[in-house]
């Protein structure tokens, strides 16, 4: 047994060795993917993307680019001036439920598929992307905020292709042929493909941290660092990556995402800034919506459970979690520490695991160190410990993002 | 110089000095050729393995292609080749054929049954530990190899002795001067070669063959396999298609049968079963080990021929186990009145595989009436469980080095048992690195202590009857 037996058991695939059919969508991999190659992208489709991307003229009303919420300030993450922790979309007041994650080094982010090592119980879900895993590919993400009404809000594609015929339609024709306009539906696609492109270019996979440093030999850590990085292995501390996977050592960084790309339900408090939280019956279950809509058997199992984000510049975002409740990152680390010892610190409403449905609270991962333990023991992870930790994740920023941490620190 | 030629110059002077003191013997020895020494250079690995009928084994392995002689008592006695040095040809395995490789077992396996009322035996200048009457001690460990697995992406840091501390749980293990140790399985587990980028475990060995054996076992485990006479039991990861080969040739106590060597796929069947045994541990407790390497997880249909070969080895179990006055203590890799942690979810049950046969040979209790408690691996946690129904005391030493599994929720879930009718009364449970210890109590019972790898003592739990009682329960907290 081991790790990958960690996560959960997929009840209805308990005896089985391949998944039923209803579930081809989603691949049963022999293995675990090695970290991706570089795409063999072109690099004026990839110049092409990064147009797009920073284009504040794709949204409806015009205003809102890509940029504007996946800010480079931030490591590409941000929430468009929102201070509730989610963001802002292209009209005002449109505010998502979800934090914005970076999308630096979406390159090695896998498609959707499940894995079962063979001391598993059941195969687990892996890969995807958003926080529940819906889109398969970057391209089909790319796709989302562009029609999403709290965030771009494109009508739909015919509205997109006109924006793009006006401004790229050499450029686009050159990369998907002279009839790429004739569709819409095409020509969307067609700028999830560019935009897709320039996501996974060298551009947004920099490894320039002081954390990259380290692992080439080209730099040290301080003490305090070093005892950050133990903790973050430390089965019996941090535990950190158990989920947030790396590898420090080995010298190649791609092996450093600091996650395992799967998921889990850490049951994170109520975020009572967004609005839709002040309906007591509204919660954001995360990837049993996926599950349903991919048909996998007893969907319910997955609620409450969201992506595991790398975090590779974690310390310049600008809140934390997927429902952004934390504004802080010593508030996060710190609240993995202390969720089970103190829940009373986190869940005010006297509620344990208040932001998941009552029905699946029984999903919720009480078994992994640092919050196994027993309400009013002693906690895995001292106030030192957090802050060790804490050091250790500020040197996974990017050289070119390390001014906006100490602004963030600031803060 | 080889071995041959070693012992004809060996043998006069035993003859001649039969009385002489070992040093002396030895002084003499390396005198009239430096064979102590040369011996020496060619030994990878010695020690002494227990098995049926209580037979004690001295196992060498060598660089010779001969076996050394070994000392026992006063006189030199000629060690039996168990396995020459091959290649075993490549062979179907766990991992992907392009992932796989022939199994490269460069050196001699040797044995020598030691007979009953040996006063000591030793090969080269390593003196081997025998087995004693009464054993006081006894450290119980398993699942001690370091990960290196590219199905699963995992390649354990295995330089890293806080990534894989089997080495510093051997060491400490050791020093605690254990009387036997008691391995429940999975020794091997660098199945595949480490990607070059990775330091933790670049140029590793990999695949089933000595090197890799050596440097997942018999290296780290040298403190350890010195210190005590070792009862092996087999784990899932020494299947025939996994480290099975290496199994037969190096720990397996029983005669070396080429049917029965996981060399030839076809003769899996027969090789991925083991008749089981008793080892005596004094006159009032046995060791009763089971082969369960390819159990599976489901449960298994009654016309299943593995189905069928299990009960016939449960019910010789039930027959061992029926010893009068003898409190028996069952042992094999997968547990069955046991739990495996699953984050989100209650814990899964014990092996239903073997449920499933057990039922059909003691329904409702699982275990002949003998057997009082069972220990086993597998699950990378340490286990203590007390039932309030008529079972035995169920322990699980799986954290002996690979990666850890989750813990239990803590509280353990209420109404969650591993088994129909097993009603767990106490749990006790950590996944820290460590191991545990058998210490023999003045009443003639056992207390079973959970160590961290550092040695920390976690709990104490004390034995009567079938029931444990352990000082702590629930979650142990290592720090």
């Amino acid at each position: 047994m081991r790790l990958l037996a960690l996560k959960r058991i997929l009840g209805a695939l308990l005896l089985l060795t391949v998944l039923p059919p209803a579930l081809a969508a989603t691949p049963l991999y022999p293995e675990m993917p090695a970290p991706a190659a570089k795409p063999d992208d072109a690099p004026a489709l990839v110049a092409l993307g990064r147009k797009l991307f920073f284009d504040e003229h794709l949204s409806e009303p015009r205003g809102t680019s890509c940029a504007s919420c996946h800010a480079p300030a931030q490591a590409f993450s941000g929430n468009h001036g929102s201070r509730i922790g989610v963001a802002l979309g292209s009209r005002p007041a449109s505010l998502g439920t979800r934090n914005t994650p970076s999308v630096l080094y979406l390159r090695y982010t896998p498609p959707r598929f499940f894995y079962q090592d063979d001391d598993a119980l059941a195969p687990i879900p892996f890969g995807g992307f958003f926080w529940d895993g819906r889109a398969d590919s970057l391209a089909e993400q790319a796709q989302g905020p562009l029609f999403n009404p709290l965030e771009m809000n494109n009508r739909n594609p015919r509205q997109l292709a006109r924006k793009l015929a006006q401004a790229y339609a050499s450029e686009m024709r050159a990369q998907f042929g002279v009839a790429i306009f004739e569709r819409p539906e095409q020509a969307s696609q067609a700028a999830g493909q560019a935009l897709q492109a320039f996501l996974r270019s060298d551009e947004m996979t920099p490894f320039s941290s002081r954390y990259d440093d380290y692992i080439r030999g080209a730099g040290k850590l301080n003490e305090m660092e070093l005892r950050g990085l133990r903790l973050f292995k430390d089965p019996d501390k941090g535990n950190c990556a158990s989920c947030h996977k790396f590898n420090d050592k080995s010298a190649n960084p791609a092996r450093s995402m600091f996650t395992d790309f799967g998921y889990d339900a850490a049951a994170v408090p109520r975020n009572r800034r967004i609005a839709e939280n002040r309906n007591p019956t509204f919660y954001d279950v995360g990837l049993c919506k996926t599950a349903a809509d991919l048909k996998w058997p007893d969907s319910g199992q997955w609620c409450g459970y969201f992506k595991t984000p790398g975090l590779r510049n974690v310390a310049v975002r600008e809140s934390y979690m997927h429902n952004g409740v934390f504004t802080s990152l010593r508030d996060a680390v710190a609240f993995y520490a202390t969720r089970a010892t103190r829940p009373g610190d986190w869940y005010k409403t006297g509620i344990k695991f208040d932001d998941v449905p009552p029905a699946y609270r029984e999903n919720v991962n009480i078994n992994s160190v640092p919050y196994n333990r027993r309400e009013g023991s002693t906690p895995a992870l001292s106030d030192s410990d957090v802050d060790d930790l804490v050091a250790f994740l500020k040197t996974l920023t990017d050289a070119q993002f390390v001014k906006s941490s100490a602004e963030s620190v600031r803060k | 110089m080889d071995a041959i030629k070693q012992a004809q110059h060996r043998k006069p002077f035993t003859k001649a000095f039969g009385l002489a003191s070992s040093m002396t013997l030895s002084l003499l020895v390396a005198a009239c050729g430096g064979s102590d020494s040369n011996i020496d250079a060619s030994v990878k690995a010695a020690w002494v393995a227990v098995g049926s009928n209580n037979q004690a084994t001295v196992r060498v392995i060598t660089s010779d292609a001969t076996c050394p002689d070994v000392r026992d008592g006063s006189s030199y006695a000629a060690m039996t080749v168990r396995a020459a040095a091959a290649t075993v040809a490549q062979r179907p395995t766990a991992s992907a054929a392009t992932d796989s490789k022939p199994s490269a077992f460069p050196v001699t396996a040797c044995e020598y049954q030691v007979p009953a009322g040996s006063s000591g035996v030793s090969v080269g200048s390593r003196s081997l530990p025998l087995p004693k009457q009464a054993p006081q001690r006894i450290v119980v460990l398993a699942d001690t190899g370091c990960r290196l697995k590219k199905a699963d992406n995992a390649w354990q840091a295995c330089d890293d002795s806080d990534s894989w501390p089997f080495p510093e749980i051997a060491k400490t293990a050791a020093a605690m001067k254990p009387d036997l140790v008691l391995h429940i399985g999975d020794y091997h587990y660098r199945e595949n070669a480490c990607p070059a980028d990775i330091a933790g475990c670049k140029d590793s060995p990999w695949g089933y063959g000595w090197d890799a054996w050596q440097a997942d076992l018999f290296k780290p485990a040298a403190p350890l396999l010195a210190a005590a006479p070792w009862v092996m039991v087999r784990g899932n990861h020494e299947e025939c298609a996994r480290a099975g080969q290496g199994w037969f040739r190096f720990l397996d106590t029983q005669a070396l049968d080429p049917k029965r060597s996981c060399d030839d796929p076809a003769n899996d069947a027969a090789g991925n079963l083991s008749d089981p045994y008793a080892v005596a541990v004094g006159a009032d407790t046995q060791v009763i080990v089971f082969d369960s390497a390819k159990a599976g997880r489901a449960a298994l249909a009654t016309n299943d021929p593995q189905f069928v070969a299990y009960q016939a080895q449960f019910q010789a179990v039930n027959r061992l186990a029926a010893k009068a006055g003898v409190n028996s203590i069952f042992t094999n890799h997968h547990p069955i009145l046991g739990f495996a942690p699953i984050a989100g979810a209650p814990p899964a049950p014990g092996n239903l595989a073997l449920q499933s046969v057990m039922q059909s040979v003691n329904p409702t209790a699982f275990y002949p009436s003998g057997v009082k408690t069972a220990i086993h691996g597998h699950v990378h946690d340490f286990q203590a469980i007390n039932f309030s129904s008529a079972h035995p005391a169920t322990f699980v030493s799986g954290n002996g080095g690979d990666n850890l599994d989750v813990n239990f929720a803590d509280p353990f879930p209420a109404n969650t048992n591993p088994a129909p009718g097993a009603v767990v009364d106490k749990i006790s449970h950590t996944s820290s690195f460590g191991f545990m210890v058998m210490d023999r109590q003045s009443n003639g019972t056992w207390a079973y202590k959970a160590y961290t790898r550092k040695g920390v003592l976690l709990t104490t739990c004390l034995q009567s009857g079938n029931n444990i009682s352990c000082d702590k329960t629930g979650f142990l907290a290592p720090n």
